[in-house]
């Protein structure tokens, strides 16, 4: 093989490999995952009124995929009730959906003083969470959706003050 | 000569390119990996093979088989771990592989196949836990009093 193949060669995959590892490492691009879905659907809250997820659109939303069943899940909570008491009122909004049996959550959003919308449900939320990009089926699974209702923030596991503080700020 | 340069790029690329997060999390699937085999006429075996990294709840495990009323004992498991966290306090878990033992205690069904249906539910050390996996495996009966025999 000549030199000038090799050196082809050896620049090509280095341009793919760059070109992949930055669509593959950047924040989810606008358009990346679809919200819409999720923001037409709607599901019951604790009172068992029917909640839109769209309702509030045109806050900074953050929806959260959980379930009283999953301990990171728990422990992320009393972080998202410290964050929307302190910038709820610049326009953050949580909504909490779970994926799980409406009295255990209501017993869990009583004990640990939940000031966000919560909304219920067993087979329609798990398809919505997967359609809201949650392939691997795992919770917690957080999006953040900016004002116009684009994904800035698609994230699996649990989630702190501390890593949320510096995307808040940029968004509100 | 080109497959070093080859096998070197692929390194290479290997390295550039990071994993997205999901990719991050293998499917539960993956993660636990289930079988089931029908030991005697009546005892089925489930078995889980479960990934580094990862673990499954004693007692989120279920079990029901049919069709019709086919009933099932008592899961025997073996001893699991301990896993000790602030909101569930000390919880019985698997790790690597559990086989558990699942007891046929009456009803033949329609005398031609048995189906065993399997909810399981696991988490990963990485902080995500996994919705409960539904999974079914059929078995086939021989002949009317026959023993029953893995098909599938």
């Amino acid at each position: 093989m000549n030199r000038a193949f090799q050196i082809l060669l050896f620049v090509s995959v280095m341009l793919v490999a760059g070109v992949g590892g930055y669509l593959l490492s950047a924040p989810p691009r606008p358009g990346a995952v679809d919200t819409e879905p999720m923001l037409e659907a709607s599901l019951p809250d604790l009172s068992g009124v029917s909640r839109q997820i769209g309702h509030w659109k045109g806050k900074v939303l953050v929806v959260n995929f959980w379930a009283t069943w999953c301990p990171p899940c728990l422990e992320e909570i009393p972080h998202f009730v410290r964050l929307q008491e302190r910038f709820g009122d610049q326009g953050l909004q949580f909504v909490g959906i779970a994926i799980d049996e409406v009295d255990k959550v209501r017993a869990f959003a009583r004990k640990y003083a939940i000031n966000y919308p919560i909304m219920i449900g067993q087979a329609d939320a798990i398809e919505l969470s997967r359609t809201a990009g949650n392939k691997a089926g795992g919770l917690p699974y957080t999006l953040i959706l900016d004002r116009s209702g684009e994904v800035v923030s698609q994230h699996y596991g649990g989630l702190d003050e501390q890593t949320l503080m510096p995307i808040f700020e940029k968004l509100l | 000569m080109f497959f070093r340069i080859v096998s070197r790029l692929l390194m290479v690329l290997a390295i550039a390119m990071p994993a997205s997060a999901e990719d991050e999390f293998l499917d539960p699937e993956e993660a636990f990996r289930f079988s089931a085999s029908l030991v005697s006429p009546d005892m089925f075996e489930v078995r889980y093979v479960i990934a580094d990294g990862y673990y499954m709840y004693r007692e989120r495990f279920a079990f029901e088989a049919g069709p019709g009323a086919i009933v099932l004992g008592e899961p025997v498991f073996p001893a699991g771990l301990w896993h000790e966290d602030e909101f569930f306090g000390r919880s019985e878990i698997f790790r690597t592989e559990v086989r558990i033992g699942v007891p046929i205690i009456a009803g033949a069904g329609d005398g031609k196949s048995i189906r065993l249906t399997a909810v399981s539910q696991g988490c990963a050390d990485a902080g995500i836990c996994y919705l409960p996996t539904t999974q079914t495996m059929d078995f086939e009966l021989i002949g009317p009093l026959g023993r029953p025999e893995f098909s599938q």
